[in-house]
């Protein structure tokens, strides 16, 4: 079904020829303080995207090393030479497929109903699995955003986009009947690096010498150069349309406070 | 031409390369998740091509198509996208409307640019100046942010301005001269009495980061259209363009009935240049004098405890002629909260010029003489009446030669003349010290001062 779906030359057969199944991971994004937090410290901050890839990885060899089934880690970057921000393998489609996600108003990001946005990443496998099916049911748009929707003609996702870029329109039913994402401009605020050659052409055809100063040593030059030479992972996301996101921030399975109160009430139990 | 792509091509394809890539993407339902292939394969353009699809499509090489969409894609993005978010934080506190993008807050025009390539401090002064507090960040706006009464703060036999309606005032009037296109470093020319029309424009002016040149009534329409021009003045401001003004002047009148837009304020910065004063007619040789929020600020903070002024004090400043010093006078007067009258028979202080060049500041039981000139702002007061002292943070010397003239440097000190390098040179010594071409006589010292007698001079 990947095959299927996938762009030609950018199915799973690409990296593993013999693949039989496609093993694909989610974790849950940021804690609740960190949703409430100012935009620098969340996009700073916000990505669990590290983890995802550890555990892929530790699932790779352990097939390998458990049940002697040739796998790979998918890997998670783009493919400049073949398109806008184009991924070498889509995690999306995988997830899609195997109904941990959905796709949603905000620039098809995937929601889960329960454990809200979430970091995806996928393992090849020669080793055969039984196929989960995708979901039901599209969660996204939720009660609320439909509210707002039909008083404003956006959702939140839409409304508060800094760069506007996702518009959209939903059915009689509630349900999408068309979502528009301008990546370029949402690229343009959260690839950062992709500014890297203008603030370059910039210094070249400064008028003097203080403009070109600014222009590699300015603040946008030094935030860049540190994210890239710290390796910051602030290059990918700033938020803001999952911030606003009732499924992403106020699902159950997001939110850690509310994981952790059964627990946090059967230690109170067990002390007293 | 990299892979054979002319810049002809690029118009000829960047639009359709970029409107079929992933830049734009749009989905009609779900089809994915209802694995309806049929449904997805239909749709599969409007969702983004990668770029050997669009290469198939358009009939370039995927080299070619890569090209181009690199090109446009570097063509149409927008810098400093994420310093707006930043700035604004995010989430329910983002109002896009409360952005003012950097570039343009600090956008000047070539005169503005040549005005600020004219100032000039020593840095070793202005570091010490930043140390001991005699500089800081306040600016007008502060004062009338932290006053905002029903208070008297400008009368005159025609009218009296509370501080509310001196605030208001001078936002409409900064409306109305930003109308008018002046913007930060602009000069603004006025020709107004020393009435609330001369203050409320000092207001306006720092509201949107132009620079003042008051200019006396009594000049003539051709005086003031040599000053104006000379001083690269983008607007001149007159109480009626009727009578004998420069072409093209505007009538303040008009300026204050302007409406006051919904958008950012405009951020005082106290380093711009707020005052631009005159020391001569309208020649080649005008010297004009350039002054920052700084400067005038840190003459306030001198002059106005001095002045022991009250809320229900009125200051009578119509004998001074317009121009720097009564512009601290005045400056002074808001800060106590008092208000500045041109009506003598109101007043509780009056400020007379003596013999000496010094003004003497007379209330009921107190009497203090200030000394100063236009380029440094007040840097003097004897409150014996003669015998002068440096005011706090003001350094003084006297030269050495044939003359004993009093030579000074000090926070309230002007950034040096606009366009005259002849006049720098003359006013200023090679160690950064200001020859005020006034002789004294040192009359006492002790460990930290020295007091003068003002024997007179320019």
């Amino acid at each position: 079904m990947v095959e299927k779906f996938a762009p030609a030359g950018h199915g799973p057969s690409e990296l593993l020829p013999k693949v039989a199944s496609v093993i694909t991971i989610g974790v849950t994004g940021p804690t609740q303080g960190t949703w409430r937090a100012p935009a620098k410290v969340m996009t700073s901050v916000g990505a669990n995207v590290g983890r995802i890839y550890r555990v892929a990885v530790g699932l790779s060899f352990h097939i390998e090393s458990r049940y002697g089934y040739r796998s790979i880690y998918c890997p998670p970057h783009v493919d400049p030479e073949f398109g806008a921000r184009m991924p070498m393998q889509s995690l999306k489609l995988h997830a899609e497929l195997a109904g941990i996600g959905a796709r949603s108003l905000a620039g098809d990001i995937l929601l889960e109903p329960e454990f809200g946005m979430l970091y995806y990443g996928s393992v090849y496998t020669e080793m055969p699995l039984p196929s989960d099916e995708p979901m039901a049911e599209n969660p996204c748009p939720a009660p609320s955003c439909v509210k707002l929707y039909k008083e404003t003609g956006q959702t939140p996702c839409q409304k508060f986009c800094p760069v506007q870029c996702l518009s959209g329109e939903l059915n009689e039913d509630n349900s999408v009947a068309e979502m528009n994402f301008d990546m370029y401009r949402c690229a343009e605020l959260c690839q950062q690096y992709e500014n890297m050659p203008t603030m370059i052409e910039r210094a070249f055809e400064a008028d003097d010498q203080l403009d070109r100063e600014e222009t590699l040593y300015g603040a946008e030059a030094q935030s860049f150069f540190y994210k890239a030479t710290a390796g910051v992972d602030t290059n990918a996301q700033c938020f803001e349309c999952m911030r606003v996101c009732p499924i992403a921030t106020q699902s159950e399975g997001v939110d850690p406070i509310r994981r952790g109160a059964a627990a946090r009430e059967a230690a109170q139990k067990g002390g007293s | 031409m990299p892979y054979g792509v002319s810049e002809q091509m690029i118009d000829t394809y960047s639009e359709l390369i970029f409107d079929l890539s992933l830049n734009k993407q749009t989905r009609r339902g779900d089809p994915i998740r209802n694995l309806d292939h049929a449904a997805w394969l239909e749709q599969r353009e409007a969702t983004g091509l990668n770029d050997p699809e669009i290469a198939a499509k358009t009939g370039l090489a995927v080299e070619q198509v890569t090209f181009i969409r690199n090109i446009t894609e570097r063509r149409v993005f927008r810098l400093n996208q994420y310093r707006k978010l930043y700035r604004l934080g995010g989430g329910l506190r983002y109002r896009e409307d409360r952005y003012q993008d950097p570039e343009e807050k600090f956008e000047m025009n070539d005169d503005a640019v040549a005005l600020r390539l004219a100032m000039h401090f020593v840095p070793s002064q202005v570091k010490k100046f930043i140390a001991e507090g005699l500089w800081s960040a306040e600016v007008p706006g502060d004062l009338l942010a932290a006053n905002n009464s029903n208070d008297p703060a400008i009368i005159s036999a025609a009218a009296t301005v509370s501080y509310a309606e001196l605030s208001v005032r001078a936002e409409q009037m900064a409306a109305g001269l930003a109308e008018n296109g002046a913007g930060r470093g602009d000069v603004v020319a006025t020709v107004l009495p020393m009435a609330a029309e001369l203050f409320i424009s000092y207001f306006a002016c720092a509201q949107i980061g132009a620079v003042l040149l008051p200019l006396e009534h009594s000049l003539s329409g051709f005086e003031i259209a040599e000053i104006a021009r000379y001083s690269n003045a983008h607007i001149v401001v007159c109480e009626n363009t009727a009578g004998d003004v420069p072409d093209g002047a505007v009538s303040y009148h008009d300026l204050v009935a302007a409406e006051v837009p919904d958008r950012p304020r405009f951020v005082q910065v106290a380093a711009d240049p707020i005052l631009l004063t005159t020391n001569a007619g309208g020649n080649e040789q005008l010297q004009a004098g350039i002054f920052t929020h700084q400067n005038m600020q840190s003459a306030v903070r001198n002059t106005a405890p001095l002045l022991k002024l009250f809320s229900s004090d009125q200051i009578d400043l119509s004998a001074l002629p317009v121009g720097s010093l009564s512009l601290v006078l005045a400056l002074s007067a808001f800060d106590a909260g008092a208000a500045v009258t041109t009506d003598p028979a109101g007043a509780t202080h009056s400020v007379t010029l003596t013999n000496d060049g010094s003004l003497e500041i007379s209330g009921a039981d107190h009497k203090v003489h200030l000394w100063g000139q236009n380029d440094t702002l007040i840097v003097l007061s004897a409150e014996d009446g003669h015998t002068f002292a440096p005011l706090p943070g003001v350094e003084t010397r006297v030269a050495d030669g044939d003359t004993s003239e009093l030579q000074i440097r000090g926070p309230s000190m002007m950034a040096g003349y606009l366009a005259n390098s002849t006049a720098n040179a003359a006013v200023w010594t090679a160690d950064g010290w200001y020859k005020t071409g006034t002789e004294v006589t040192i009359t006492s010292e002790t460990a930290d001062n020295v007091y003068y007698s003002i024997i007179g001079g320019s």
